[in-house]
């Protein structure tokens, strides 16, 4: 029963890295940037959180309220300036433009809200506690549920404005091929704008969702980073589905090796990333094309 | 800027002076063009005499290194691609280069999102088209040629453009799609729209059209009305075997060989 | 690519591959590499370690702009063997080989793990192969975690060294540095001098354009990554030895990376001298303002921003685009030759 406990826990942890994945997955898809600062992004996120709910006493979920809009402005303002620049640059350049951007966020936050663990957990009271017990040896999270339901639901709304409003066409037209969107009258620069703001929006609800569920610091960023890209590439770089998917075998692997030591938690998941890349599987990885 | 007669105060679209590279590459050397509305242009030349690029420098797919392109008045010749299509100007590029991943009528929806207004609407493209139309729910991708062709074409007209650039019109295309396509030509012809053809198929291009533009390494060599030439007189200029007098820019210090440059 | 125009007519125009500057400039160099071996003859000990240590960032710099400038692999997970040549200099210790041996063959064993490792990575591209590396330097750093032999998370001292004075130490230390330092410099040299410099930069520029043209993307991949994996190895075998004491987290760390990239953007990436001038700038900039902590890290990020954004090819290309200086023959000159009869500028083509 226990196994099968560690199997349930594990699928509400994926839907927490699945969120992690989706903004990174969509950056991806329509620009082919893989976003080395999304963790950080994430983490600031749950900074944002953690400042305007301790400044004021709201919940965090209020606070979330404040914060989304202004991490969405921020993204779109990120894709503005910065990241469309080094899209000039060729291929290299937004991996050292993201990875620079990375180290100088993890140092800011360090220098502005000291190095101390935080959680966000005791701010919502039994939410990040409580559970329905089912059995002696299985429960389920009440955290665990809403994160769940909050990652389909994300996913599900993006899948959604993909395959059936304008500006989805327009971000899969963008994705397969930027110069001819132009062509039709797309203005690629404001599709790649508003897709990295939702990117940064989606990765500071799930930083804030990490927050909730255990504890974060200055420097939680890359292994996010990290987490989410394993989910992406588990899930085969197909869908949003697919993330979803690959989300919750990372958490499973996760859990289940948690369950045999402690210390085998991270890295299970980290083999079961590899010996997917290794396997036949892994071949066609970077072939595929992703557009979330 | 001398003109053919009649053209002068309608002129949709004028080039002059225009100059486009690949690098070091002069594909465009000093092209200086008019198109007027209602008029069909057919722009013929040998492979990498420039036409491509000429077309897709005057929809900002490329970018003017010296010269002015002014359409309807404006001087859009720094304009960025997208909002040209926004005046008017929609370019079928070569190649169709349909979204593969999009089914038709999401190729022509994407288009028609930020459309000028106009007659045209995935209704009336299809009712154009009617070979679209059980196709609207299929793969751009796994479509034929000739089908792509008119889909890309189709996609151009959902921006309700009021000039009409088609590059390479039949190339690759089997004969009966080449007659399919044509179709859907001589329809827009018939409602009035101003179209620039780029044609390798010389007869084709000069029964559609009413004024036929010959281009050879990069300048115009030939422009004239479609009536007031023989094939022959422009096969002649295709290959720059006699250089038939031009209207537009003089042809200076011809080049003994044709340039390998691509378009 | 440059035209298929074969065996060129007699023309205006020859090829060559060395300058007057470049001659100087190799020269310079290896009279400067004699004169380095020198060093811990007439300098201090304190000196000669952090020389060592410059010399260490001077191999990282160039491995990483092996990879990234060469062959178009940003790696953000270098430090797999960094930590893997530092541990595994401890594992050989422990099994009684002596020091200095134990960091050669754990140079070694780290390009047999880069060898078993590009199966998997270099499936990777761009951002891909970035992450893919770095979650292999955050497995083996877990692993070694594990390993109470190994000292765990607390990290482990280099035993075998104690027998000989502090001088002669660093002295050995530094001369094995300085060795590896040469080494893979000229075996860098070599390998872009010969014909796959070309064909790597065409890589780097577009794989698949050269993949069309008949460039062998894998084995140059291959071979490179090997040499990256050698190199980093033999730094951070070197670096154990340097300060005799390490921790998995720090040696594992993705800051290496940080300061690897810092050094190739700032040099100047895909030049060869470039990534030198880098670790000598960075070397400079750590050692006055490292005890800045974040804010010190902060400007570096910012640097290489700025650099990736503003100044792509670095500091190098200022000079070389400035008064043409290469220390190095590693590239091709069109130099005009003074018979050029015909006055006609030269067809594009």
């Amino acid at each position: 029963m226990s196994w099968i406990n560690a199997v349930v826990q594990g699928l509400f942890l994926g839907g927490l890295y699945a969120l992690f994945a989706c903004g990174l997955s969509l950056m991806f898809g329509v620009m082919r940037i893989i976003n080395l600062a999304h963790g950080d992004l994430a983490v600031l996120g749950a900074f944002g959180v953690w400042w305007v709910s301790s400044e004021t006493g709201i919940s965090p979920f209020l606070a979330l309220l404040v914060v989304l809009p202004v991490m969405l402005a921020l993204g779109y303002a990120l894709q503005r300036t910065v990241l469309a620049r080094s899209l000039r640059g060729g291929e290299l350049t937004p991996l050292l433009t993201t990875f620079g951007l990375a180290i100088v966020l993890q140092n800011a936050l360090l220098q502005i809200f000291s190095p101390d663990v935080r959680s966000l957990g005791p701010s919502v009271g039994s939410l990040a506690t409580g559970s329905w017990r089912l059995a002696d040896q299985l429960s389920i999270p009440y955290l665990g549920v809403l994160i769940l339901a909050v990652a389909v639901t994300v996913l599900g709304g993006l899948q959604f404005v993909l395959r059936r409003t304008g500006f989805g066409r327009e971000m899969r037209a963008t994705a397969q091929d930027p110069d001819t969107a132009a062509l039709v009258g797309v203005p690629a620069a404001s599709v790649y704008a508003r897709a990295t703001a939702i990117a940064v929006a989606v990765a500071a609800l799930a930083g804030t969702f990490l927050a909730i569920h255990s504890t974060f610091d200055a420097s939680s960023g890359p292994t996010q980073l990290i987490f989410a890209f394993e989910a992406v590439v588990i899930g085969g770089l197909g869908s949003l589905w697919g993330t979803l998917a690959g989300g919750v075998v990372l958490g499973i692997a996760q859990t289940i090796g948690a369950h045999i030591d402690p210390q085998y938690s991270i890295l299970a998941g980290h083999l079961v990333f590899l010996v997917i890349l290794a396997s036949p599987r892994g071949r066609f990885i970077a072939l595929r094309r992703a557009h979330a | 800027m001398p003109t053919w007669e009649g053209a002068a105060v309608t002129d949709l679209l004028r080039i002059s002076g225009l100059v486009a590279r690949h690098g070091l590459l002069h594909a465009v050397r000093g092209v200086s063009l008019t198109v007027a509305e209602g008029e069909t242009l057919a722009l013929v030349g040998a492979n990498g005499a420039g036409k491509s690029t000429l077309l897709r420098t005057v929809a900002g797919a490329h970018a003017a290194a010296e010269g002015a392109v002014v359409f309807g008045g404006d001087d859009i010749t720094h304009l960025a691609a997208h909002r040209r299509v926004g005046r008017g100007l929609a370019l079928v590029p070569e190649g169709r280069k349909l979204f593969p991943d999009m089914t038709v009528e999401e190729n022509l929806l994407v288009a028609g999102r930020r459309a000028r207004p106009g007659q045209w609407s995935v209704d009336t493209v299809l009712d154009a088209f009617p070979l679209l139309r059980p196709l609207r729910d299929k793969r751009a991708g796994s479509l034929s040629g000739g089908q792509q062709q008119a889909a890309s074409i189709g996609r151009a007209l959902m921006t309700n453009p009021r000039l009409l650039l088609v590059d390479e019109v039949s190339l690759g295309l089997a004969p009966v799609a080449v007659d399919a396509v044509y179709e859907c030509v001589d329809a827009l012809i018939r409602g009035g729209a101003t179209l620039v053809l780029v044609e390798q198929d010389l007869s084709r291009a000069m029964s559609v059209a009413n004024r036929v533009v010959c281009m050879l390494e990069g300048r115009i060599v030939l422009d004239t009305p479609a009536a007031d030439v023989t094939r022959d007189q422009v096969t002649d200029a295709y290959f720059g075997l006699n250089r038939v007098p031009t209207t537009s820019a003089p042809v200076d210090t011809p080049q003994a060989h044709p340039t390998s440059e691509r378009t | 690519m440059t035209t298929t125009t074969a065996p060129a007519p007699p023309g205006p125009w020859s090829v060559q591959r060395s300058s007057l500057a470049s001659r100087i400039g190799s020269g310079s160099l290896l009279a400067l590499a004699v004169a380095l071996f020198a060093v811990p003859q007439i300098l201090s000990a304190n000196i000669v370690q952090q020389l060592t240590s410059l010399l260490i960032f001077l191999v990282l710099a160039v491995m990483w702009n092996a990879l990234a400038g060469y062959a178009g692999l940003v790696s953000v997970g270098q430090q797999t063997f960094i930590g893997f040549g530092a541990y595994g200099t401890i594992l050989l210790t422990q099994h009684g080989i002596q020091p200095y041996l134990a960091v050669v063959l754990a140079s070694l064993a780290s390009a047999v793990l880069a060898a078993a490792l590009s199966l998997v990575v270099l499936r990777l591209r761009g951002g891909q192969f970035a992450v893919g590396t770095w979650v292999v330097a955050e497995a083996l750093a877990l692993f070694v975690m594990l390993d109470q032999s190994l000292g765990g998370g607390t990290g482990v001292s280099l035993q075998g060294l104690s027998g000989y004075a502090p001088e002669v130490r660093r002295a050995f230390t530094y001369w094995l540095t300085l060795a590896f330092a040469v080494l893979l410099l000229v075996a860098l040299f070599l390998l872009l001098r010969h014909r796959t410099g070309a064909a790597l930069q065409a890589i780097r520029d577009d794989e698949d354009a050269a993949a069309s043209l008949g460039v062998r993307v894998r084995p140059l991949k291959f071979m490179l990554f090997v040499l990256a994996g050698f190199g980093c190895g033999a730094a951070g075998a070197l670096t154990l030895a340097n300060t005799l004491f390490i921790q998995p987290q720090s040696i594992f760390g993705v800051q290496w990376s940080a300061y690897m990239i810092f050094m190739v953007l700032v040099g100047g990436i895909g030049t060869f001298e470039g990534p030198i001038l880098g670790a000598i700038l960075f070397f400079t900039v750590q050692y006055f303002f490292a005890d800045q902590g974040a804010w010190y890290l902060i400007g570096l990020g910012l640097t290489a921003v700025a650099f990736a954004l503003f100044l792509p090819r670095g500091l190098w290309s200022l000079l070389h685009d400035r008064i043409h200086v290469q220390l190095l023959p590693v590239g091709y000159h069109l130099r005009r030759q003074p018979t050029a009869a015909t006055g006609a500028n030269p067809r594009e083509t």
